[in-house]
């Protein structure tokens, strides 16, 4: 009847902490190595393609910039599923919710530009926030009231989402001024645009979301009873509602906080990148899938969430390098997602097996 | 008289689970025709054992011979073949099929290649002539009782030619007229030169049933008491390692005030239930699983809504009140399930020792957890209730059966609040932490409070109950003080029938 914690053969000399960051580390290394494997058998160099993509993604200041840059609607996104990850709930509509913000920030901050920046820029980005809640809220709504899985509307809401804003930038809200091609709304105020932190790249201001957010999100977690009060209910609903904890509730509250964040991905592009909203250029990015994986790879923890963001955003800045210096096709990089994805479904055998292992040593 | 060779004889058998050891080096012989209980704790190896003999799971060392001949035994298929048949604690039957289709499930009668009805129907009714055990062939197995569960399935172990019959924990899920009827059967077998083994930790139905009984602990045999020589106290020492006090010392109190009045309550499962639970007194309630029990306690405590009826705590009503309003006010709840309800398996003791008291300072203040205090309460509920961990933030899934029921009980007896509902409070625990819940509920009666005690356990509800209510099909048919409870008269009420004067 020995049970593992409380057998004294076993202190613990590597914390347990560790071990989640380990996981990630050896999923990675794996994914990287199904990688150069479909190099190979494409008739390439493996070892030139992973220089190669290392070179795309900092090899010079421009690509170390591109790759910060490109993690920031990344690593939001990320949050945005961590906060769903943590009450139990998959919110697969992070790509809708981002469109929503992105567009609901670029009208209001043309609807209001009289007003003053240290003003406007609060309410475009509560605005973009706001937007990206309420398209979570239905979702929540349903599957509290009617059973509705969460995991499916949430998925069939991005189309919904995605093709009534393109419909509107293609119609009442284009610009026609410019004559541009491409379908987009005016240009948003310059003086609430982010500014470039790093000169001579697009690296802006919204870096320091990736500073302030997770921390912000560890400690709600960790140190507030409506942090305890999700983690519980993403535990064990049954637990939750003996305990007292109203799981609607929750539901609901988890889901409009992780509408808000995907929804403030989408501001802070449209403040920091394109200073207008144009039609297709969030979701032809990508950005909110990739953040969703991350935030799995990250096992729901609000920092490492920043490291495997900054490590998909370099993996896709570097293919894409990679791409224009070799023949190797920039794909590559969708395959190591692939890969990582497929090795998500091994992610608890790996712990289990790490933990074995790490134990075992420690006990000869 | 006996055949000297054994029927059975395991030697050495040796089990591992990872680092668990659930069999260390046991022995067995089993003679022809006894009838042979195996008992022991919880996670005393009883089950693997036998597993191992049905071929369920295979042993990692030592022999098995069957009549004398050295057998491998590597699958269900092997051990039937051999005349092994095992009666499992959770049935194995298609509840879509009829008890005929059921009991033929892989050996067919055919006539013309086609599913011979009434062969198969036939073959119910002469096995059952012949042991005493009647079931109704073209019933629908999904309409059958728990009882006639059973019998089904020790007839499909006899339809498979089964001579040596594994019976695990029979008894558990039946009245107590049911297992006399059980007893019957076995008995009938016996009579019929059928081998039985039988799985138990009910220490007296062992001793009156078995003609030999073995006691396992920690995977080792440590005794072979004759069970006309021994008593509860013997088999329980041997079971545990220590002598074990089955007796409650209870000082009579005079009822104090109303805590818990429930009147004419309905909600699922539940049709109208009255009663009350006043101060200073256990409140048991018997009956069999599924009988509503459980959901009346979910009712009390506000996780299932009321259709109907009032609940009162100390007099105030609750019966619209959240569960949060409810335990803040005054309820403590030891849910029935502690894996599915009473606890987050992956999360820590710490968290789980919190539960219910997340929104009271000095634990937390303005919304913000005061990690100070809550470790001071943490430390102090593990070291007062005796959880066995090294670390409090390790998740309640390292820990035991027993030490897991004591965050649940830790928790909800921490505060002192007056009334407490009980649901199986030692359920799939060991006899340590058995002893410990029931105390602590007794200590609670003692200063006070009001317990109600709902439990598939009648020695546990006749142990420390002052007055006995009987549930039967989502309704109380009955009521016994604790003091005259007759187990016969508690087992007619909870079988439905009423009109036995149980007056003692």
């Amino acid at each position: 009847m020995s049970m593992s914690a409380d057998s004294p053969a076993k202190t613990q000399r590597i914390p347990s902490a560790l071990i989640p960051i380990l996981v990630v580390l050896i999923l990675t290394i794996m994914a990287l190595l199904i990688g150069a494997v479909a190099v190979a058998i494409a008739g390439k160099s493996p070892l030139l393609a992973i220089e190669e993509l290392i070179r795309g993604a900092v090899g010079t200041r421009n690509n170390i910039a591109a790759t910060l840059t490109r993690s920031i609607p990344i690593v939001i996104c990320g949050l945005a599923a961590t906060v769903g990850f943590k009450a139990g709930l998959f919110n697969l509509g992070l790509e809708g919710q981002m469109v929503v913000g992105a567009l609901a920030s670029a009208v209001t901050a043309n609807a209001l530009q009289g007003l003053p920046a240290i003003v406007l820029l609060p309410v475009t980005i509560l605005a973009g926030c706001a937007a990206g809640a309420l398209l979570a809220l239905p979702a929540a709504w349903w599957q509290t009231r009617f059973n509705v899985p969460l995991i499916i509307s949430t998925l069939l809401l991005n189309y919904i989402a995605v093709l009534f804003v393109s419909y509107l930038v293609n119609n009442p809200l284009r610009d026609l001024s410019g004559g541009a091609a491409v379908p987009q709304t005016v240009m948003i105020p310059e003086a609430i645009r982010f500014g470039v932190i790093l000169s001579g790249t697009r690296l802006h201001a919204g870096i320091f979301a990736l500073l302030i957010l997770p921390p912000l999100l560890a400690w709600i977690f960790r140190r507030t009873r409506l942090g305890y009060q999700l983690r519980m209910t993403g535990l064990n609903p049954d637990f939750a509602a003996y305990g007292g904890i109203s799981v609607q509730r929750m539901t609901l509250l988890a889901m409009a906080a992780s509408g808000a964040l995907a929804g403030l991905a989408g501001a802070v592009q449209v403040l920091g990148v394109d200073f207008r909203f144009i039609d297709n250029s969030l979701t032809a990015g990508g950005y909110a899938w990739t953040g969703f994986i991350a935030a799995i790879l990250a096992q729901a923890n609000p920092a490492l969430v920043v490291v495997t963001g900054l490590f998909l955003a370099g993996l896709e800045v570097g293919a894409a390098g990679m791409q224009r210096n070799t023949q190797i096709p920039l794909q590559i990089a969708d395959i190591v997602q692939a890969g990582i994805i497929f090795m998500i479904a091994v992610r608890q055998r790996v712990g289990q097996w790490l933990r074995h292992i790490l134990l075992s040593e420690q006990r000869s | 008289m006996a055949n000297p060779v054994p029927i059975v004889q395991m030697t050495g058998i040796i089990k591992r689970f990872g680092q668990t050891t659930a069999l260390a080096a046991v022995d067995l012989a089993i003679t022809e025709g006894e009838v042979h209980a195996l008992v022991g704790e919880n996670g005393a190896g009883k089950s693997t054992l036998m597993h191992i003999l049905a071929g369920v799971v295979q042993a990692d060392h030592g022999q098995i011979s069957i009549r004398g001949n050295p057998v491998t035994i590597d699958s269900v298929e092997t051990a039937n073949k051999l005349g092994i048949g095992m009666v499992h604690q959770h049935f194995m039957l298609l509840p879509s099929l009829t008890v005929a289709e059921n009991l033929t499930l892989g050996r067919e009668p055919k006539r013309r290649g086609f599913f011979d009805r009434a062969a198969a129907a036939k073959a119910v009714t002469d096995l059952g002539e012949r042991y005493d055990l009647h079931v109704n062939p073209h019933v629908r197995v999904s309409e059958l009782s728990v009882g006639d569960l059973q019998r089904l399935e020790i007839l499909r172990a006899l339809y498979r030619g089964a001579d040596i019959l594994i019976l695990d924990e029979p008894t558990g899920v039946l009245t107590p007229q049911e297992t006399q009827g059980l007893f019957r059967v076995i008995r009938e077998l016996k009579r019929d030169g059928k081998t039985t083994l039988f799985i138990s930790h009910k220490l007296e139905e062992v001793i009156e049933i078995a003609d030999t009984i073995t006691v396992l602990r920690d995977g080792h045999v440590t005794g072979k008491p004759q069970p006309t020589m021994t008593d509860s106290q013997e088999i329980a020492r041997l079971m545990v390692g220590r002598d074990v006090f089955l007796e409650f010392e209870r000082p009579q109190l005079t009822q104090g005030a109303a805590l818990l009045e429930v009147a004419g309550l309905c909600g699922k499962g539940v049709n109208g239930v009255t009663f009350n639970v006043y101060a200073n007194e256990i409140v048991g309630i018997a009956g069999v699983t599924g009988n509503g029990q459980t959901e009346l306690a979910d009712l009390i405590a506000g996780i299932l809504p009321v259709r109907a009826g009032t609940i009162k705590f100390s007099g105030k009503d609750v019966t619209r009140d959240s569960v949060a309003q409810r335990r803040a006010a005054s309820l403590a709840y030891i849910p029935e399930d502690r894996n599915k309800q009473g606890l987050a398996p992956d999360g820590g003791i710490s968290d789980n020792l919190l539960m219910g008291a997340h929104s009271r300072p000095p634990l937390i203040q303005r919304g913000i957890l005061n990690t100070a205090a809550i470790r001071q309460r943490t430390e102090m509920l593990i070291q007062k209730f005796n959880i066995k961990t090294k670390n409090a933030n390790n998740a309640a899934n390292t820990l035991s059966g027993g030490n897991a029921q004591r965050i649940v009980v830790a928790r909800e007896l921490a505060d002192n609040k007056p009334l407490i509902v009980a649901a199986q409070p030692t359920r799939g625990i060991d006899i340590a932490a058995c002893e410990f819940v029931r105390d602590a509920l007794v200590q609670r009666r003692n200063v006070g409070a009001g317990v109600l005690l709902i439990s598939a356990d009648l020695g546990e509800v006749m142990s420390i109950s002052d007055r006995i209510l009987v549930m039967y099909r989502g309704k109380i048919i009955g009521e016994v003080a604790g003091l005259f409870a007759r187990e016969s008269d508690l087992g007619l009420l909870m079988a439905g029938i009423t009109n036995v004067n149980v007056s003692g």
